[in-house]
């Protein structure tokens, strides 16, 4: 007999789970389209995360990560108490704080130059001129480096200014410690600044034209529109990519630190992921790798690495509106 | 520019001109290193005391044929120029695949894999574990290891997705969905055409960024006819290159400076010669991601 419950179709049951598969079956397809994301992401990032493991334990060829035995901190131990521990942390945060403090401040003054040039023709000549060094690879990049510090006065432009001009003797600047955060810091701005400034400028772009016809009718001259109007329009860019940088306070430049130092500049030069690279890999003047104490090191800068960016991306938002989340 | 209102004044325009000054100074600069390495290429060398080469000195051309004869050089080349463009290709299709299914709001699952996404642009295992499984998975000593790591980047699928969000309103794909479009369908007459400018930004980022690197063919590839150009030039400017044990009767105009400046310049000469037309591409490209910011 036709009733209604026989006739209309019967609400589905509302269970999460039910719902759930639902919702599965409905989006097979993207889901698919993540599969290699997620294939990519297990095998690349997430399974050598839980190589982590090996910072607590001593690697043992034959026994593999997981059979290798737990010696628990003793690699942190062993680590802190060498005399490289403060060696490699100093000259990793020096580095970066000199690189942040020297790249912003070259880049946010080139970007507000370049934002007061009317002429459009020279404005994009610079512009494209200023940005081609970032696509320079690091390899020439220390390969001119090199050349151009060369004791050989052939080559070494630097040299032959100082005995010409100076009539003082050629050194060779890359055996020099003291030369070595110069030179880094240097070519960091060579192939930083360009590509840094656009990002400036595009927020310069953005900038309400009302509020510097504003300041010009109440007088002010080029540089009070700059420090009144300019510069507090890009507080919110510079504040997001300065956290960004101090988040990255403890990684490096590694390629090109490998390249550019020696033995010799160990002392300024070593950072902790050449560090690792030497002690986990390379093997540190004949030593064998030693996996587990590489491991430590590494996720000891990594672990800082997590608890900066999230301090301070918790400081900005205290202090400012402005944060990464 | 607003200032054009205020470009009368005579202090204006004295700041104007130290602009156009420092400006042109600072351009002047950066292109030196360049010009350095160029004039260098082509010099003869064992001129006592030069003075800041800015044009070269009895120019020739024999420090490039020396390079140019060098199969190790071809060879390099070769696999750079395969690495890069497979690494673009792939690294394009994995990240706008995982962008377009991570716009859909609707999408289970979608606020946890993305956030293990980006949770790796804030952690990682560090070298040794990244190493050791590299090895596990057979990885070592295999092309496919310069291209199949750095496919699936954190910032490059945020970048996407977040022009994937501003550029293609939900309706286009709705009326598409009401057509009896697929996914795939959508993904492949809607999205792509009109993402061409995202899907530059990742091809030239990535594919420059292939380019020039050569930590990964460094710990990871043992077989020389394996390696990219960043790796012999790596050699090269750390010195221990057999290019510049050169046999003396070569050397007559040559030297080692000019080899070594030779190759850094054949190295760079295929970004320079494409630079001009992607810089538009690349302009673009960071104020998209700027946008994110």
């Amino acid at each position: 007999m036709a009733t209604i419950s026989n006739v209309m179709p019967q609400p589905r049951a509302r269970s999460r789970s039910s719902r759930l598969w639902r919702d599965l079956k409905a989006h097979v397809t993207p889901l698919i389209m993540l599969l290699p994301a997620i294939v990519l992401l297990v095998l690349f990032n997430y399974i050598p995360m839980g190589g982590v493991v090996l910072a607590f334990k001593k690697y043992n060829v034959t026994a593999g990560i997981w059979g290798s035995p737990w010696v628990g901190l003793d690699n942190f131990n062993k680590f802190f108490d060498s005399i490289y521990a403060g060696r490699i942390i100093s000259n990793t945060i020096i580095l970066n704080l000199l690189g942040i403090a020297v790249g912003f401040g070259v880049t946010v003054t080139f970007a507000l130059l370049l934002n007061e040039v009317a002429h459009e023709g020279f404005k994009r000549a610079v512009q494209t001129i200023s940005y081609f060094p970032y696509f320079v690879s690091v390899v020439v990049m220390v390969g001119i480096v090199r050349m151009l510090v060369s004791p050989e006065l052939m080559t070494g432009i630097f040299n032959q200014l100082r005995v010409n001009l100076f009539g003082l003797e050629p050194i060779n600047f890359l055996a020099e410690p003291e030369y070595f955060r110069p030179i880094y810091i240097l070519m960091g701005v060579w192939q930083g600044t360009g590509f840094g400034a656009i990002i400036y400028l595009a927020a310069l772009a953005g900038v309400d034209v009302e509020q510097y016809e504003a300041a010009i009718i109440d007088g002010a001259n080029r540089l009070q529109l700059i420090w009144n109007v300019t510069i507090p329009a890009l507080v919110p860019t510079m504040v997001i990519l300065l956290l960004l940088s101090i988040s990255g306070l403890l990684r490096s430049g590694l390629e090109s630190i490998l390249l550019l130092y020696n033995p010799v500049t160990y002392v300024t030069a070593d950072v902790i992921e050449t560090f690792v690279y030497r002690r986990g890999i390379a093997g540190d003047g004949g030593m064998r790798p030693d996996y587990g104490f590489s491991t430590a090191v590494g996720l000891f800068q990594s672990a800082v690495g997590l608890l900066l960016i999230v301090t301070t991306n918790w400081l900005a938002k205290r202090t400012t509106e402005h944060s990464l989340w | 520019m607003v200032t054009r209102l205020y470009r009368q004044g005579l202090s204006s325009r004295i700041f104007d001109s130290v602009i156009l000054f420092v400006l042109t100074i600072a351009s002047l600069l950066t292109l030196y290193p360049l010009i350095y390495v160029v004039v260098l290429s082509l010099s003869t060398a064992n001129i006592p005391n030069p003075y800041l080469y800015l044009w070269p000195v009895k120019p020739q051309l024999e420090n490039y044929q020396v390079v140019l004869q060098f199969p190790v050089f071809w060879r390099a080349y070769l696999n750079t120029v395969l690495y890069s463009v497979s690494g673009a290709g792939l690294c394009v299709l994995v990240t706008m695949l995982t962008a377009y299914a991570l716009s859909i709001e609707t999408l289970p699952f979608r606020r946890i894999i993305l956030f293990l996404i980006v949770f790796t642009m804030l952690f990682s295992g560090g070298l040794i574990p990244y190493y050791l499984q590299i090895r596990n998975l057979g990885l070592v000593n295999n092309p496919l290891v310069m291209i199949l790591p750095g496919a699936l980047s954190g910032f490059n699928v945020i970048i996407a997705l977040t022009f994937l969000r501003t550029n293609i309103p939900r309706e286009l794909r709705e009326a598409a969905r009401i057509d009896g479009a697929g996914d795939w369908a959508i993904l492949w007459r809607i999205v792509f055409p009109l993402s061409k400018p995202i899907v530059a930004v990742l091809a030239l980022f990535s594919g420059v960024a292939i380019w020039n690197s050569y930590f990964s063919a460094l710990i990871f590839l043992s077989d020389r006819d394996l390696f990219p150009v960043a790796l012999v030039l790596r050699e090269i400017v750390v010195g221990v290159s057999m290019i510049e044990s050169l046999p003396a009767e070569v050397k007559t105009q040559t030297s080692i400076a000019g080899v070594r400046t030779a190759t850094l310049v054949l190295s760079v000469l295929p970004l320079l010669v494409i630079y001009p037309f992607l810089q538009k591409y690349f302009a673009k490209g960071v104020m998209l991601g700027a946008i994110k910011g």
